[in-house]
């Protein structure tokens, strides 16, 4: 009796997923840091693990991963007043991000698809930020966060799309794991 | 490794409310900040929530909280007041009004806004045991799959952070021979993604295994699940929730009896 | 008659192939039948098919990963192929080889209590069984601790509360009992002999209390097994284990090496002392440690004993307190810095895939003769040598799709190519049999090296050592010579 692997992913593949996924994000967003801007104290590649996220797995998994990853991140670091405008934003950013780079035919073709995913995402995330941050403590503040935001998802297309196709190519079945 | 949590344990009344009430009484404490309030009341409201930070978590915590909040604090004073030019000016360069009282009062209004919201949150996460918080999260609707989502999440950020530090050095080792090479910021990002790499390579290699053991365990199965921890009894929560609303209506009082204007 | 708990038919499996890596079929027309109390020790070489079979029987594989099955698996007479691992909860358990991949909540009890949740019973019952399965492994003290914070035995121990827990009709346990001390191997397989637990017990070490607590010895080799009928202790098997590798033939010689006299020692450690900021318990003190060329050193002591943290210093990677580390290289004598040390020592992890980051072996290989500088032809040649050398498969196939004992050839030979004058082997031989440790020692072996190993298997280590060390609480115990000759 033949017996092949199941092809739909169940609820355990898919819980684990975004496990992975949203802790990969947060430790992205907590552990690899670069101080600049003092008002949220630092420069980190959360937008790095959304972008690859985005262009791995899916919408679905990056609106999850972007979202979630960050609003932990920031509970855990002490930034706890930000979970919420991280959790809509970077959700947007990474459901966009997603949609957008999920949207070809696959094939060469993905590269140019993945820098509008990233341009997208950049102007949610940053537009985002700014109206969210002008409500809680005023335009003038949140303004300086702009360059700081416009760098790191600059750093996140610049290692985010590497990171996607080098690591297809070390560990090929991730191409599997969408959904 | 201990999971990570902003949680710390204490016995004063705020850690034995019940997370719920605390969880459902968050938004309106919090909107509470966003309503136009005279700066008198806004101080009140602040001196209110310093006060319990004190009282519940002991002067070494409020202190190292506001310290963090005053790098953004000291911003909002300085750059709000470009934005707001309209009032009676205080400060004139060129024949241009830079800095008018209104503009002050309103860097003060915001400032108080954000260190009050900050100091909400962070009162509700330090006295509230995070697996309470996610049975209080199922118990308002939030699907099962969702919390334990989050449950593993916390139980792996440690993994993956001790990961990438040993990544780090089994890459540096690697690496010892090579002259170091240009400064640039992209030779730094250049350099970091082979670590990264690995890093990723290995989270992803993850998944099958969780879900794995995830099935193993019975996740999939099609009868409701039950649980071992729960939340308080009923009356235990009737009660705190009582007190809640009656400490809500006392905070909202001064507002129906004395109309915010701006002073 | 007793009722047949396990039954294989046939069973053949093998895994999906890829670009670059053509699959082999792991298990080939397997048989194997277990009744009801019998606790059976299933032996083989790392690598042979152990961790594959256990995930088969559980239903785990094809349905994560792939491949293709044939055969039967039956559990007290029903097959189980119709059905999803988590509807055979009740039926059969399985302990993961790794803890730290079957562990995912935030506490002990909650851990134990997941499945009795999946199974949906009530409240009480779960709590009742919860804390009666913790306190069979003497683990209630441990109830709302984290699973992360626990040690590996310990972990090891939550694991089969968890399945005490649902105590299903069939256990397996995949290498639960290496890394445990004799007293906790012994007091698991007693409670399992007084349980009547039929079950299998996966493991690539044969250990002398295995003799009187199992009721059968099967060998899994070229895909098969086959029970032993030879008596433990008799020279037949003996001869059974030493012909799988299972057992160490000889000492490792080789390379001409001789532990080097009274001269200059190839590194010197003196007065070094040692701290984690976090850690106030902790901390590392040594007052004199050389290394010959030549010379194999063994390092062993309990966990938390300071094996990595000692191992760490003479890298590089963290810096001493105070004390002088003092190299020999090109002829003379230097102190050296931390980068100095990172030059001068190699460290091959335990785990092999902190470093492997290109999509083909031979990318990796490449990758640091490339940092060398040396020209295309020489790397050619070099890499074709490494990988006859150790025995490296498919040169196109990507690290990350190979297995445990690939992986770590694979890092000795990106450690071989380095060529550093002192090399530390941290739990070199967990994934290996001994037999490959011993042949991948011989390779490093050479008359102006160093080698320190880092193990918990002391029988090894007095095999293969010229020298033993003994670490307790950050302090150097005992030295002792070891067999080992050039």
């Amino acid at each position: 009796m033949t017996n092949k692997s199941s092809s739909a992913p169940g609820t355990a593949f898919r819980i684990a997923t975004l496990a992975v996924l949203t802790a990969v994000t947060a430790v992205f967003t907590l552990v690899i840091r670069i101080p600049i801007a003092p008002t949220r104290g630092y420069l980190n590649l959360g937008d790095v693990a959304i972008y690859f996220c985005a262009f791995s797995f899916g919408p679905f998994t990056a609106l999850a991963a972007g979202g979630l990853g960050t609003a932990l991140a920031d509970l855990l670091s002490g930034y706890a007043q930000f979970a919420p405008i991280s959790l809509l934003v970077h959700g947007l950013q990474g459901l966009v991000a997603g949609l957008i780079a999920s949207s070809g035919r696959g094939g060469r073709a993905e590269t140019p698809l993945w820098l509008l995913a990233v341009c997208a995402g950049t102007l949610i995330m940053c537009s985002g930020y700014l109206a969210a941050e002008s409500l809680l403590f005023g335009f003038g503040a949140a303004l300086v966060e702009l360059p700081g935001n416009l760098l790191q998802n600059l750093a996140g297309a610049l290692a985010g799309i590497p990171l996607a196709l080098a690591v297809r190519r070390a560990y090929p079945p991730i191409r599997e794991f969408r959904w | 490794m201990r999971i990570p949590s902003f949680y710390l344990p204490g016995r004063g009344l705020l850690h034995a409310c019940d997370a719920r009430v605390k969880l459902l009484l968050l938004l309106p404490f919090a909107v509470l900040f966003f309503l136009p309030l005279s700066l008198r009341l806004l101080a009140a409201y602040l001196g209110v929530l310093a006060g319990s930070y004190l009282l519940f978590l002991g002067p070494r915590e409020l202190a190292r909280t506001l310290r963090s909040l005053l790098p953004v604090i000291v911003l909002v004073l300085l750059l709000t007041p470009p934005f707001h030019p309209q009032g009676r000016p205080l400060l004139v360069v060129f024949s241009r009004p830079l800095v008018t009282w209104e503009g002050i009062r309103e860097s003060l209004a915001l400032a108080g806004r954000f260190t009050g919201l900050s100091l909400l949150f962070l009162l509700l996460l330090r006295t509230t045991d995070p697996d309470q918080l996610i049975l209080s999260l199922r118990w308002l609707g939030v699907p099962f799959e969702t919390a334990l989502v989050i449950t593993i999440t916390l139980r792996m950020i440690p993994s993956l952070a001790a990961l990438y530090e040993n990544v780090l050095d089994a890459h540096r080792l690697r690496r010892a021979d090579e002259e170091p090479s240009g400064r640039g910021a992209l030779r730094r990002l250049a350099q970091v993604l082979p670590v990264l790499t690995s890093v990723l390579i290995q989270a992803v290699k993850g998944i099958p295994l969780l879900a794995m053991a995830l099935e193993s365990r019975g996740l999939g199965r099609k009868n409701p699940r039950t649980s071992l921890l729960e939340l308080k009894s009923s009356s235990g929560f009737r009660r705190d929730l009582a007190a809640g609303l009656f400490i809500l209506l006392l905070v909202l009082a001064p507002l129906l009896f004395f109309p915010s204007w701006k002073n | 008659m007793p009722e047949t708990i396990l039954d294989l038919h046939g069973v053949s499996f093998c895994y999906p192939s890829y670009p670059g890596l053509k699959s082999v079929p792991v298990l080939n027309g397997l048989e194997l039948s277990l009744a009801e109390g019998e606790l059976g020790l299933v032996l083989g070489r790392p690598e042979e098919g152990k961790t594959t079979l256990a995930k088969l029987i559980v239903g785990l594989l094809p349905r994560f990963g792939g491949g293709r099955l044939e055969g039967d698996i039956r559990l007290q007479g029903r097959s189980i192929l119709p059905d999803k691992p988590f509807e055979l909860l009740e039926r059969v358990g399985l302990v993961f080889q790794n803890p730290d991949e079957q562990l995912f909540t935030t506490r002990c009890d909650t851990e134990v209590a997941f499945a009795l949740e999946s199974l949906g019973l009530p409240g009480g019952a779960i709590r009742k069984r919860t804390q009666e399965a913790l306190g069979e492994m003497g683990l209630a003290a441990l109830r709302d601790e984290a699973p992360g914070s626990l040690s590996g035995g310990e972990k090891k121990k939550l694991l089969l509360a968890c399945l005490a827990a649902l105590d299903p009709p069939l256990w397996l346990l995949d290498e639960t009992l290496e890394e445990l001390d004799a007293q906790a191997k012994v007091s698991i397989l007693n409670y399992l002999k007084k349980k009547g637990t039929t079950g299998l017990i996966f493991s690539a070490k044969w250990h002398e209390l295995f003799r009187t607590e199992v009721s059968r010895i099967f060998m899994l080799r070229g895909g098969r097994i086959e029970e032993i009928v030879a008596q433990p202790g008799s020279a037949r098997f003996r001869d059974l284990l030493l012909r799988q590798g299972l057992l160490l033939a000889r000492r490792p010689g080789g390379g001409g090496s001789t532990p080097g006299g009274p001269d200059t020692p190839l590194l010197e450690a003196v007065d070094l002392s040692f701290h984690y900021p976090e850690q106030e318990r902790f901390s590392l003190s040594v007052e004199r440690l050389a290394f010959h060329a030549g010379e194999l050193t063994a390092l062993t002591g309990e966990n938390g004993s300071g094996k990595s943290t000692l191992a760490r210093l003479l890298c590089g990677l963290l810096v001493p307190e105070s004390g002088r580390v003092s190299i020999f290289k090109q002829g003379r004598r230097f102190q050296a810095g931390a980068e100095d040390l990172q030059r001068f020592t190699g460290y091959m992890f335990q785990n092999p895939d902190y470093q492997l980051f290109l999509p083909t072996v031979r990318e990796e290989l490449a990758y640091g003769l490339k940092l060398q500088r040396r020209g295309p032809v020489e790397i050619g040649r070099l890499v074709a040598e490494a990988i006859a050398l150790f025995k490296l498969p498919a040169p196109e196939a990507p690290p990350a799709l190979l297995g445990y004992g690939a992986r770590k050839r694979l890092q000795a030979a990106v450690c071989y190519h380095l060529a550093r004058s002192l090399l530390i082997l941290d739990e070199g031989d967990s994934g290996l049999s001994v037999e490959d440790f011993a042949s991948l020692l011989e390779l490093f072996a050479s008359p102006t090296r160093a080698i320190l190993i880092i193990t918990h298997d002391l029988t090894l280590a007095e095999a293969f050592a010229h020298k033993i060390l003994t670490l307790e609480g950050g302090r150097i115990a005992a030295v002792r010579p070891g067999k080992g000759r050039g």
